[in-house]
């Protein structure tokens, strides 16, 4: 089953078998669910939003599969339902939650990590502050790294406009992020 | 070239897109204008935090969803997460009815307490009773081979292998012995030390409170409020098996430390307040002639979340006919599973109570 392409699994969904359509499901959670759910949670700035937007959209991924269609990208038709249910999550002001300071990553060292998550807060609510298309292109750029054409078919936009649209978000988060990096550069280097 | 072309270059080269023609600019640029070279660590920090990956999604989801969808297989009795929960009540409720048949069969088969000396006589004092002379009217016996009369018993009608065969012609009643001292009732020897008969009672009963000045691992300074308005105590209810053992079964209501961090990286500071429930056994090692008594308790219990162990080591000292005192040391721990984890709190105290109709 781990071997099985993400459109045989698609098709298994719709499988008469129950056992073959619950592994052929947990699979594709497995493969997808990490990266879906590190795109909600950036997207709507907390874990349980996040949690929410992710169970809807595999919900939407089996009632599309029992409705036989063909599927020929399918992490790309999953982005593409994750992110219909975010902004639909969004347009209708769902959420209870504004922004999750727990919302931390796994620290890439040891040395300085109470300031890196700290760090990493701050950036969970300046990434709050951008416009939600620069948000999900720098989101599907940085910690999804899709290619930048797979950006643009995902959010039917050109190349070009994925490029300047990340380049921008990122410029907009290294402007409010600036002093207290400087800070913590500072503060490291009297240490 | 503005400076803002040169940060998209920047941008190009952090993300290994700017073509190699370039670089040499870049480098000259970033060589000599501290401005650039700090949007250029800032940069740096920048991509590091952005490619942090948060924690996966909670478990929880994915069961949820598969019930949702109707995709969830029948989970086996053994991995059912409340399986622990049903075996402890089972145990439990096990060792309550046991604890009641004990009581209700076991002591029905004790022997009485003797209150009437015995008065049938022992076997060393039953002998046959053998008149030394024959009777006035002999009877007809006949002999054979050797033809001697023969001593005839009462009844029934004997005959012997070792002696010469007898034939009892007609067997005649002799008179009986008349009531002489073989009848008379016999006394029973003492025995030595001997211990004058009490009854124990079936149940006797303990109340304590549990963990003053108590130590927690870990240590969480918080209040904590009780499910029913009882805090830190116990109830117990025993029933003696032999001399210095009891089981019986306990209830109490305590506070317990935990800490513990979920699957999404939050940490969990609290302490509840729980009701636990469990039989427990009871030992009575040594007592002083002043009547202390050094104690041991051991309880194996069940609360909402987890499995409760308690050791209690103490003294008890008499109040009155059937009232003790208890002081004592007591430990606790209990065992509780987060996201497929087990925690363990651990306490430990000083406990001190009564027991009524012990």
């Amino acid at each position: 089953m781990s071997s099985a392409a993400d459109e045989e699994l698609f098709q298994q969904l719709r499988s008469g078998n129950r056992r073959e359509a619950e592994a052929a499901f947990r699979e594709l959670y497995a493969r997808y669910a990490h990266r879906l759910y590190t795109y909600c949670a950036r997207i709507m700035g907390n874990r349980y939003d996040a949690h929410d937007v992710l169970q809807e959209t595999f919900i939407r991924i089996w009632q599309s599969a029992q409705q036989e269609r063909r599927m020929s990208n399918v992490p790309a038709f999953l982005f593409r339902i994750a992110r219909n249910v975010c902004l639909n999550f969004k347009r209708d002001n769902r959420s209870a939650y504004e922004f999750d300071e727990e919302l931390h990553g796994s620290s890439p060292s040891p040395v300085g990590a109470v300031e890196q998550a700290e760090l990493f807060g701050l950036l969970q609510q300046a990434m709050t502050q951008l416009p939600l298309e620069y948000r999900e292109a720098l989101v599907l750029r940085e910690q999804l790294g899709l290619a930048y054409a797979e950006i643009a078919e995902l959010l039917g936009i050109t190349e070009t406009t994925a490029k300047v649209r990340v380049f921008r978000a990122k410029e907009k988060l290294r402007q409010i992020l600036a002093p207290y990096i400087q800070e913590l550069r500072l503060s490291s280097s009297q240490r | 070239m503005k400076s803002q072309e040169y940060l998209q270059r920047l941008h190009e080269l952090l993300e290994g897109e700017l073509p190699i023609e370039q670089e040499e600019e870049l480098f000259w640029r970033l060589a000599t204008e501290e401005e650039l070279r700090a949007a250029f660590r800032e940069l740096v920090v920048l991509n590091r935090l952005l490619r942090q990956e948060p924690e996966p999604p909670s478990a929880s989801v994915q069961e949820a969803l598969l019930e949702q969808l109707g995709l969830t297989q029948r989970r086996p009795l053994w991995r059912h997460p409340y399986l622990w929960v049903a075996a402890l009540l089972g145990a439990i409720g096990g060792a309550g009815l046991a604890v009641v048949g004990f009581l209700l069969l076991g002591r029905a088969h004790l022997p009485e307490p003797v209150q009437q000396p015995f008065a049938a006589p022992t076997p060393a004092e039953v002998r046959p009773h053998i008149p030394s002379t024959p009777p006035a009217a002999p009877s007809r016996v006949s002999s054979e081979p050797q033809g001697q009369p023969t001593a005839v018993a009462s009844e029934p009608v004997l005959s012997s292998t070792a002696g010469p065969a007898l034939t009892l012609a007609e067997p005649r009643l002799l008179p009986l012995p008349s009531p002489t001292a073989d009848s008379r009732p016999v006394p029973l020897p003492k025995a030595p030390n001997a211990v004058p008969y009490r009854e124990s009672p079936p149940l006797f009963f303990s109340l304590r409170s549990l963990g003053a000045w108590e130590y927690s691992w870990p240590d969480v300074a918080l209040p904590s409020r009780g499910p029913i308005g009882l805090r830190d105590v116990a109830l117990g209810v025993w029933t003696p098996l032999a001399p210095g053992h009891a089981v019986g079964l306990e209830i109490g209501s305590e506070a317990f430390s935990q800490e513990f961090s979920t699957r999404d990286g939050v940490l969990y500071r609290q302490r509840p307040t729980l009701l636990w429930a469990g039989p427990s056994y009871w030992w009575s090692m040594a007592s002083t002639p002043s009547g202390l008594t050094a104690e041991l308790r051991f309880t194996v219990a069940a609360t909402l979340i987890g499995p409760v162990g308690k050791l209690w080591l103490g003294t008890s000292v008499p109040l009155g006919a059937s009232a003790h005192a208890l002081v004592g040391l007591e430990g606790s721990l209990l065992g509780y599973r987060v996201d497929g984890t087990w925690f363990v709190s651990r306490k430990a105290g000083l406990s001190y109570g009564i027991t009524l109709g012990r």
